[in-house]
């Protein structure tokens, strides 16, 4: 899952990613509007996260302008600003949540989950394809019951690929949503940590879970 | 608001009657040829008989007209009134309107208007500040709860820790830094007595002020000179906060400075002020953002200056001290250049 976190305080941002990146999400991050609205639309992103006030603009601007576009990326919004007013201007410009600093991570991390779930129709936290199990919640990954060591990369491709079940992910979908703004896409590294993935879930049953499809890409199905 | 009520407006015709009535027995008796006659006539309550209905239907005459021409004069008062109980803290944007307002109305409206005008404007001044405030105090409470509250989550190392210690000490003398600062501004403003006033030798003063600013200089190697005119002047100052000015002037100077500039401060005594001129190397301020300087919490390049550290309370305080001082700052600028501010301090007579 594919965050951009919009925030100027530098500190701020720092520990937000930090916390992000340990929930495997993958971010990138703008600290100006301007920085925001380039990577906004170079980039398809699960999330959007915009702190209000901006140096070089507002907040509020951003969420115009990904709205204008028709794209409907969530938006959080967090910021120090708690009247109702600011409330109902910033969810009334588009924003899908709204946040007050200081917040707890805890409630920040479970609205990052409940917007990232939005789309889907079942809201659970736990993704089940065969005998295959992933928990958002924890993080554990498991087939037939036996626990599967993953590591943040594999666990992020392995959410991407099991949200998408029965669909097929092409390479540049993989990059766009489960790799950040330094990723090489000339490079094979995709290829690589889906083979890894592979070795991990399939090596030991005897019905394997993720084909590729050649020339495209990858899909996850029974 | 009614204008009419029954009861009131009896006692009223009744009083108004009675003068009426002792009014007519005046003229009558100085008027008639045999003033013992006349007096005669009243007591014995012949004109009150003769000029009971008449005098109470002029007295109910009268009472009309004057209440037509109060209320006349009432329209304009009773739609300010309107007005007025419209207004809220919420909403101070009705202003009274009205076509054509004689003199007296007309005076009376703008003065109404300019009142909620002023209201108006403190009022978005303290909601604006109130926003600000609290921005720049949950800005570091947020950081300090979300450091501990991730810091907390797992088993770490010890320099994980430590790091985030060092933020959260960090963060908290900065709210600290806030609220002393907020505090100071707020004193000036509403307790300036505290000042404590003493004739001061200018020249020594900001010699002084030179020699700590070169160790404030040193890790940035940016050089400071001083210039001053062999006779000194002496001024009227609160040496605490005189002092207090000048260095968050050249706090900021050193801030916006790149490594090895330089800093100047000048001294000139003209016709009962002197001039000093605070000059640096530094990165220079937009011509727009120069009004602003002195708002709180501004800070120019933003984006430029995200490690930079400091209150945005800094020129505030200054310009708030020039003010008590009967000085005045200004600010001179060219983007890329550098920055002069000029402050202007009234000296006392040889």
């Amino acid at each position: 899952m594919r965050i951009l976190l919009v925030e100027d305080e530098k500190r701020m941002a720092d520990f937000v990613t930090k916390g992000l990146k340990e929930e495997r999400y993958v971010i990138d991050v703008a600290y100006k509007g301007e920085d925001a609205i380039f990577l906004v639309d170079i980039n398809a992103y699960d999330l959007i996260i915009l702190d209000l006030m901006l140096p070089d603009t507002n907040g509020l601007a951003i969420c115009k302008h990904i709205r204008n576009k028709k794209m409907d990326t969530p938006i959080l919004i967090i910021t120090a600003k708690d009247s109702v007013r600011d409330k109902v201007k910033g969810l009334d410009f588009g924003a899908d949540d709204y946040l007050t600093k200081p917040f707890s991570f805890d409630e920040f991390l479970a609205r990052v989950r409940a917007l990232l779930r939005r789309k889907r129709a079942d809201k659970m936290s736990i993704f089940r394809v065969a005998d295959l199990e992933l928990n958002q919640l924890t993080h554990k990954v498991k087939r037939a019951d036996r626990e599967i060591d993953l590591t943040s990369k594999e666990y992020a491709l392995l959410e991407y690929l099991i949200m998408n079940a029965n669909e097929v992910v092409t390479r540049t979908m993989i990059s766009e949503h489960v790799w950040n703004e330094e990723f090489d896409s000339l490079s094979n590294i995709i290829d690589v940590f889906v083979n890894h993935l592979r070795n991990k879930i399939d090596k030991d049953s005897d019905k394997p879970l993720i084909h590729t499809i050649h020339g495209t890409g990858y899909i996850l199905k029974e | 608001m009614r204008i009419f009520k029954f009861k009131t407006d009896l006692v009223y015709i009744a009083i108004l009657s009675i003068f009426l009535f002792v009014y007519s027995c005046f003229i009558y008796a100085l008027t008639s040829h045999n003033i013992n006659e006349a007096i005669n006539n009243i007591a014995k309550g012949h004109i009150l008989a003769k000029l009971f209905i008449p005098v109470l239907i002029a007295a109910a005459l009268l009472y009309l007209v004057w209440k037509a021409i109060v209320r006349h004069i009432m329209k304009p008062v009773k739609k300010i009134a309107k007005i007025a109980e419209k207004i809220t803290h919420e909403d101070l944007s009705a202003r009274v309107d009205i076509k054509n307002p004689n003199k007296e109305t007309k005076y009376l409206i703008s003065a109404f208007n300019d009142m909620i005008s002023r209201l108006e404007s403190s009022f978005r001044y303290i909601v604006e500040s109130n926003s600000y405030i609290a921005h720049e105090l949950k800005t570091p409470i947020a950081i300090i709860r979300g450091e501990a509250e991730i810091a907390l989550k797992k088993e770490r190392d010890n320099e994980e820790y430590k790091k985030v210690i060092s933020i959260a000490l960090d963060e908290s003398k900065k709210m600290l830094k806030t609220i002393e600062d907020l505090l100071l501004l707020t004193k000036m403003t509403y307790r300036p007595e505290f000042l404590n006033f003493e004739n001061i030798d200018l020249n020594q003063f900001l010699n002084d002020i030179y020699e700590q600013s070169k160790i404030l200089t040193v890790e940035k190697n940016i050089s400071v000179d001083i210039n001053a005119p062999e006779i000194s002047e002496r001024v009227k100052a609160d040496g605490l906060s005189l002092r207090r000015l000048f260095f968050n002037i050249i706090d900021n100077a050193i801030k916006f400075t790149p490594q090895n500039g330089r800093i100047k401060i000048d001294i000139k005594y003209q016709k009962k002020k002197a001039v000093v001129s605070i000059s640096d190397t530094g990165m220079g301020i937009a011509e727009e953002d120069i009004p602003k300087l002195f708002d709180k919490f501004f800070r120019a390049n933003k984006e430029k200056n995200r490690y930079a550290p400091g209150s945005g309370l800094g020129l505030p305080i200054a310009q708030s001290i020039a003010e008590l001082h009967k000085a005045k700052i200004i600010v001179k600028s060219t983007l890329g250049k550098g920055s002069t501010f000029i402050l202007e301090l009234p000296t006392l007579p040889h």
